[in-house]
């Protein structure tokens, strides 16, 4: 169908342009911008760290190190894939108007996330290196990046996914509104795994989450990454993208009709 | 070529009944009740060859959106194929594509990509785009501190420079005052000209009889009237806001005056500030004038508070200047001017307007009094927009400078022998002629240069597409079943055919003619100047 040609170039000129712009607009126009962007996961891993442990007294070497690393990471999936799942409705006149690429939508929000984390990664390393006292490590330069790539193509699916699906029922939305919250618990992110009670153990594992969120700590901490944590996340990322595959093949001609 | 085609179009959508997650879950509302359906678009034929403009029209609700929607792609036909045959691009009455907390500059460029540009052609492109929406002082302050106005000639002005062969525009020009919806229009003829292809969906039925070729009337997703844009526009605006609407509007006719011109300026400005001066509503009265090429001295004038336009072209025969500035023209009277003319009557548009809204089928040849020729010919002839379709050529490019006046005259003639007498002398409405012969202007070598006889044989020949044209004003008049035979005709020398024993003339309009040509044929004897056409049969007495 010869509608608005796009090449693969322009496509991505599109993503950049829409990922920039919000980001400038993000951070623009505000005394404490990057800060404010910065504070507020921190905040939430203070508020933790009273909680466990002052108040409730747990046990984890570096605790606050462990929280820090760990947050950030999830903050990128969490808000990623929430913005991601509005991103159809609240571009609807986009969609109806221009029958635009839509796949580029939920994939910028996550993008624009992502580019969160990476502006905070100097104060994640501060962190790390200063009041953890752990040492910065030369391997950082692959594993990072590497992680990076690993958690888009793990993130990007699901935002995918949520983002179609709530073009037709607005209810995944407020669905994410309690699931997030609720899977942050069932990921050990403010405990670690070793105190989860023997019996629960193996299903902890299989919490791609799990191996997703420890794999940033362990490089954060260690300068180490679990070969097998890693493949375990990147085959979870290949079947969620055919399931998204599936997903938009089958929902997306029609999006336009009921955004 | 096609540029959009759209073949047996049928969509519908299927309305939701309020069922909620919770229905969906746990059933109890049988499945296939849950939806019913409404047919937006049933079977919808048509074509838009490349470089025309087809404009929808249709109540709300009636299908419009739903068109171009397909078009687009945005949603997919339940059968049959619309296909846009080149790049397109559209603006829609949603506003898509901007954003409030980004600044203008940066969504001229999230537009430009959205669009289908690559940033190459937008950086190209983005000086023009500012220069043309004329808000370069206010690029880099956020879109939500601009009007609804600013915002979308913003839009306006990325979409017309975007490299888009084809533009599909849903209802947009109605923003932004009048000085720029007149531009936005200017450069949608532009694009057009350039060999663009327009879609256009409006409300504004002058917009749509302007801008557009052909038109199509969508009523509940049926295509139920089609034709030229003109003609189906009226018979809808008819059809919803009663006749006597037509009446009231004919009140508000704009006026274009065509103005062909060469090398005499100060006649020029002289001929424009008298059009000001005495025009009661000047906003409603709009100059066509075409310059050649060679002429710099012509080009570009502007009064001030009088719309002006000017055709710069290469030198050519007066029917094709006319004709040039007749299809620049927007109004709905059109009047043949000259720059020799200065215009006396205070109000003479006002006078023209209730002469034309009295003339209810718009079929006449109204002409102002000159001082010169007065009653006995209409140099400056006056036609209706209708007219002018239904002459089809109303100024024939086959005259080279003169006749033109007497062509349409004859037309007009023979009408009036079939008992409709459609010629108006208007005699309290002066447009004076400053023509040399009434010694009120200079023999400047522009008359110097005209070959005096080159359309007398023009005139002869043409003879039966004005009883033609003749014959089409009276089916306006009468109806399309009245269809007069033609004149059997011996074949006499022909300027006995054409004058004399034409009986489709009146005997005294016969008469006149005869004795003109006689005249005119001794006149070239005893001049000795030699026509550059040769004139067919032996004009013998």
């Amino acid at each position: 169908m010869p509608r608005v040609e796009r090449s693969p170039r322009q496509l991505a000129e599109f993503l950049y342009l829409l990922t920039r712009q919000e980001l400038k607009a993000r951070y623009k126009g505000r005394l404490l911008g990057y800060v404010w962007a910065l504070a507020h996961t921190f905040a939430l891993a203070f508020v933790y760290w009273i909680a466990f442990k002052i108040i409730m007294g747990l046990e984890v070497t570096n605790y606050s190190v462990y929280l820090v690393a760990g947050m950030f990471p999830w903050v990128w999936l969490a808000v990623g894939v929430t913005s991601a799942t509005r991103s159809f409705v609240v571009n609807a006149p986009l969609i109806k108007e221009m029958g635009l690429a839509h796949a580029i939508l939920p994939l910028s929000n996550v993008m624009q996330e992502m580019a969160h984390f990476v502006l905070a990664l100097p104060a994640i390393i501060a962190w790390v290196v200063l009041p953890g006292g752990y040492d910065a490590s030369l391997s950082w330069l692959w594993q990072i990046p590497l992680m990076l790539l690993v958690q888009l193509a793990f993130v990007y699916p699901i935002a995918l996914g949520c983002a179609l699906a709530n073009a037709y029922v607005r209810d995944i939305e407020y669905f994410l509104g309690i699931g997030f919250p609720l899977l942050f618990f069932a990921t050990p992110m403010v405990y670690p795994i070793s105190i989860v009670p023997e019996p629960l153990h193996d299903y902890f594992e299989l919490n791609p989450l799990h191996a997703l969120m420890q794999s940033w700590r362990s490089v954060f901490m260690e300068g180490s990454l679990d070969p097998a944590h890693v493949a375990y996340v990147a085959g979870w990322a290949l079947a969620l993208a055919a399931v998204a595959w599936l997903l938009y093949r089958k929902l997306a001609p029609r999006v336009g009709e009921v955004v | 070529m096609h540029a959009v085609i759209c073949e047996d179009l049928w969509k519908s959508y299927r309305l939701r009944r309020p069922v909620g997650l919770k229905g969906m879950l746990l059933g109890g509302v049988p499945r296939d009740t849950r939806f019913s359906r409404h047919w937006a678009l049933s079977g919808v034929n048509f074509i838009v060859t490349r470089g025309q403009a087809l404009g929808v029209i249709g109540p709300n609700g009636s299908g419009k959106t739903t068109l171009l929607a397909l078009l687009l792609g945005a949603i997919r036909p339940d059968r049959g194929r619309a296909i846009l045959n080149g790049r397109a691009a559209s603006l829609l009455e949603l506003g898509a594509g901007f954003q409030g907390h980004l600044t203008g500059r940066e969504n001229v460029y999230l537009y430009g990509s959205i669009l289908g540009m690559t940033l190459e052609e937008i950086r190209a492109r983005f000086d023009r785009i500012a220069e043309f929406s004329e808000m370069e002082a206010s690029l880099d302050r956020p879109l939500r501190r601009y009007s609804a106005g600013m915002i979308a000639r913003l839009r306006f002005s990325v979409i017309i420079h975007s490299p888009a062969e084809i533009l599909l525009i849903d209802e947009v020009l109605t923003v932004g005052d009048a000085r720029f919806q007149r531009k936005c229009l200017d450069a949608l003829r532009e694009f057009k000209q350039r060999g663009g292809t327009l879609l256009l969906v409006s409300h504004d039925m002058d917009e749509i009889a302007s801008l557009c070729d052909d038109a199509i009337l969508l009523d509940f997703g049926s295509v139920v009237d089609a034709g030229p844009a003109r003609e189906v526009a009226a018979r809808y605006q008819d059809r919803t806001l009663g006749p006597g609407h037509s009446q009231a509007q004919a009140m508000n006719a704009r006026i274009s005056l065509l103005l062909p011109t060469r090398g005499r300026a100060e006649l020029l400005r002289r001929f424009l500030e008298s059009v000001l001066a005495r025009s009661e509503r000047p906003e409603l009265v709009e100059v066509v004038v075409y310059a050649d090429e060679d002429d710099p001295s012509s080009h570009g004038f502007q009064v001030e508070g009088l719309e002006v336009h000017t055709i710069v072209g290469p030198r050519a025969s007066m029917g094709d200047y006319n004709t040039a500035c007749l299809e620049r023209s927007r109004g709905d009277i059109v009047v043949l001017a000259n720059d020799d003319v200065v215009i006396q009557t205070r109000g003479w548009d006002r006078k023209l307007r209730e002469m034309h809204a009295a003339m209810q089928d718009r079929v006449y040849l109204a002409y102002p009094n000159d001082l010169f020729k007065g009653r006995g010919l209409s140099a400056f002839p006056i036609l209706s927009r209708t007219v002018c379709q239904l002459l089809g050529e109303p100024f024939p490019r086959a005259y080279r400078g003169a006749f033109i006046d007497y062509h349409l005259l004859d037309i007009f003639k023979r009408l009036e022998q079939h008992g409709h007498p459609r010629l108006i002398y208007l005699e309290d409405m002066v447009f004076e002629h400053m023509h040399y012969r009434t010694g009120k202007g200079d023999f400047d070598e522009i008359y110097g240069k005209r070959d005096r006889f080159g359309d007398d044989a023009t005139f002869l020949r043409m003879r039966d597409e004005r009883n033609a044209a003749a014959q089409r004003l009276l089916a306006a008049i009468e109806g399309e079943s009245a269809r007069h035979p033609q004149a059997a005709v011996t074949t006499p020398p022909e300027l006995l055919r054409v004058s004399l024993l034409d009986t489709e003339l009146p005997v005294s309009w016969r008469l006149r003619l005869f004795l003109w040509f006689l005249a005119r044929n001794l006149a070239r004897l005893v001049l000795g100047r030699v026509s550059r056409a040769p004139t067919p049969g032996s004009p013998a007495p």
